[in-house]
C-alpha cells in the first residue's frame, strides 16, 4: 500500500492528524497551481483553500491504482476555471508577473545570478497565455506527463505538447529580448 | 538529419530535462552541432534551446510558501468531515483508532450538510446487513446440497429394485430339455426347501430376507410332495430367514446341475426382494451348468 493511499484512507476516515499531513505535503502543490492560474496571491489563496475542502469532500472517488498529484490538480484547475469565469476583470500581466516575481525573490535562496534568471524566467511566463504557462509548469515544475496535463487541462496529449513547445519558443524569445543569454556553464554534461 | 529532425532533437532533449551541448558524447548531439554551425535557421532553434536550458536549470521546483491548513481544517470540520478531537487525542495517546463507519456516521450526526458523502455512508448499513445474509443463503444451499446428495442415492436403488420387479404373472419355470424334466419336477418338488437351504448356506446376504416361494406345483401337475408350509398371509411383516426343514434337498439341487461330479460350471443365484409395500415380492433365479453343459433355472418365484 503506498504512502499516498495509507494517509488517505486515514483521511477517509476522519483523522483530523492525517488531514493536516495530507494538506502539508499537497497544499503547496495546489496552491502553486492556482497562483499560476489566477495570478493573483489572495485570490489563489481563496481558490486553494476551495479546492483543497472538495478534495476532502471527494477523496473517496479518488482511484488509488492512479497518482494522486493529477488529481488534485485537476480539480484545482477546474476550480480556477470558475473563479476566473467569474471575475469580471481578469488581473493584468504585469501585476501577476511581480506577484509572481516577489515571491520568489521572497522565498529563493539560491545564488542571486540564479534568482535573476528564475525571475527573468517567472516575468516572461507572465505575459503568456494561461494555458501556456500552466503546461509549462505542470512539464517541467510538477514533472506531470503530457498525458497526466491533459487530464487536468481536459485536452488532448498532443495539444499538451503543442503548447509546449511553443511556451518554449514563445519564452525564448520573450527572454532574449530582455537580453538574458544562455550560460552553458550551467548545463550538465548529459 | 534534416532541419525538422533537428528541431525535434533539440525539442526532445528538453522534454526529458536535458541539454544538447558540446559537452555532450551522445552521437546523435554531436550531429545535431554539426548541422547547426552550417544552417542558420536550426542555429537560432539550438540558442533557444540553451536558454530554455539554462532557465530551467536555474528555475529549481520552488512551493510557494502557503499555509491554508487551519483554513481547510476549520471548514471541513464544520462539514463534520473530521472526526471529533477527543478521538483524535484518544487515537494519538492510544494508538486505537475508531471504526470509519462509526466516525461517517458521527458526521452524518454533526452536520446535515454533508451531500457529497452521505451517499456512502447510508450504504454502509446495507454493507453490514448483507453479510449475515450471504450466510443464511450459503448455509441453506449447503442443506439443500446435502439432501439432494442423498435422494438420488435413494431414487436409485428403487429405481433398480423397481426394474426387478416383475407383473404377476405365471413364472415361465423351466427351459429344459425333455429328457431331464422328469428330474426338474422332482426338484421343484421340494424347490422351496432346496431354495432355503442355498440361501443359507451360499448367500449370506439372503439371510436377512425371507424368501417365499410358491407352489408350482399346481401350475407344473407335480404330484404332492411334503413342503414347509409357509402361510403367504404373514409376508408383509415376516423379516426373520426361514430354516430349511431339509437341506439335503439342496445336495439334490446340486446333483442335478453337477452329478457327473465335476464342477466346472457355474451356479449363479440372483435375489431381489422389494419391501416398498407389502407385500413382498421375490424374485429369485437359479441357473447354472454342469460338465455336460446341462442347465437349470428357475426365475421369477413371487408372491
Amino acid at each position: 500500500m503506498s504512502e499516498d493511499v495509507q494517509l488517505v484512507q486515514q483521511c477517509l476516515s476522519g483523522d483530523e492528524l492525517s488531514m493536516r499531513a495530507f494538506l502539508s505535503k499537497y497544499q503547496g502543490l495546489v496552491f502553486s497551481l492556482c497562483l499560476r492560474m489566477l495570478g493573483h496571491r489572495e485570490d489563489a489563496e481563496d481558490v486553494a483553500q476551495d479546492s483543497l475542502v472538495r478534495v476532502f469532500r471527494n477523496l473517496e472517488k479518488w482511484d488509488q491504482q492512479r497518482p494522486i498529484k493529477p488529481w488534485l490538480l485537476t480539480i484545482a484547475a477546474n476550480r480556477c476555471r470558475t473563479a476566473l469565469e467569474k471575475r469580471s476583470k481578469l488581473p493584468s500581466q504585469n501585476d501577476m508577473a511581480i506577484d509572481l516575481a516577489s515571491e520568489r525573490r521572497e522565498h529563493s535562496k539560491n545564488a542571486q545570478e540564479q534568482l535573476d534568471i528564475g525571475e527573468e524566467l517567472e516575468l516572461a511566463l507572465g505575459e503568456l497565455r494561461d494555458d501556456y504557462r500552466t503546461c509549462f509548469v505542470m512539464y517541467h515544475q510538477e514533472e506531470l506527463s503530457y498525458q497526466e496535463i491533459g487530464e487536468v487541462l481536459g485536452c488532448p496529449q498532443g495539444t499538451i505538447k503543442t503548447w509546449l513547445h511553443r511556451t518554449r519558443a514563445q519564452l525564448a524569445k520573450r527572454l532574449q529580448d530582455r537580453g538574458v543569454v544562455a550560460d552553458p556553464s550551467m548545463l550538465e554534461a548529459t | 538529419m534534416n532541419c525538422q529532425e533537428i528541431r525535434e532533437e533539440l525539442n526532445g532533449a528538453l522534454d526529458n530535462q536535458r541539454s544538447i551541448t558540446s559537452q555532450t558524447n551522445d552521437p546523435r548531439h554531436a550531429e545535431v552541432l554539426l548541422h547547426v554551425e552550417s544552417c542558420s535557421d536550426c542555429r537560432l532553434h539550438y540558442e533557444e534551446h540553451l536558454l530554455i536550458a539554462t532557465v530551467l536549470a536555474a528555475w529549481a521546483p520552488q512551493r510557494t510558501a502557503v499555509d491554508l491548513t487551519d483554513r481547510v481544517i476549520d471548514v471541513v470540520r464544520r462539514e463534520g468531515l473530521v472526526s471529533s478531537n477527543e478521538s483524535a487525542v484518544t487515537e494519538a495517546f492510544t494508538g486505537t483508532k475508531m471504526d470509519n463507519a462509526d466516525l461517517q456516521e458521527g458526521r452524518l450526526e454533526s452536520d446535515a450538510d454533508v451531500v457529497v458523502r452521505s451517499g456512502p455512508d447510508e450504504t454502509l448499513p446495507q454493507d453490514r446487513k448483507i453479510w449475515p445474509t450471504i450466510v443464511t443463503v450459503a448455509l441453506v444451499l449447503m442443506a439443500v446440497a446435502i439432501v439432494f446428495r442423498e435422494q438420488p442415492g435413494t431414487i436409485a436403488v428403487n429405481d433398480h429394485l423397481q426394474e426387478q420387479v416383475v407383473p404377476e404373472q405365471p413364472a415361465e419355470l423351466f427351459q429344459q430339455p425333455q429328457d431331464q424334466v422328469a428330474d426338474i419336477s422332482h426338484l421343484v418338488a421340494d424347490a422351496r426347501s432346496a431354495w432355503q437351504g442355498i440361501t443359507s448356506r451360499v448367500s449370506h446376504q439372503a439371510s436377512g430376507f425371507s424368501v417365499f416361494v410358491p407352489d408350482l406345483k399346481h401350475e407344473l401337475g407335480i404330484p404332492d410332495a411334503p413342503n414347509p408350509a409357509v402361510d403367504s398371509s404373514d409376508a408383509s411383516d415376516d423379516v426373520v430367514p426361514q430354516k430349511s426343514s431339509e437341506p439335503s434337498t439342496v445336495e439334490k439341487a446340486f446333483e442335478f446341475l453337477f452329478k457327473d461330479g465335476d464342477l466346472s460350471g457355474t451356479l449363479t443365484i440372483q435375489v431381489t426382494v422389494v419391501c416398498s409395500n407389502t407385500p413382498i415380492r421375490v424374485n429369485a433365479t437359479l441357473s447354472g451348468y454342469g460338465s455336460q453343459r446341462k442347465s437349470a433355472s428357475t426365475t421369477k418365484w413371487f408372491i
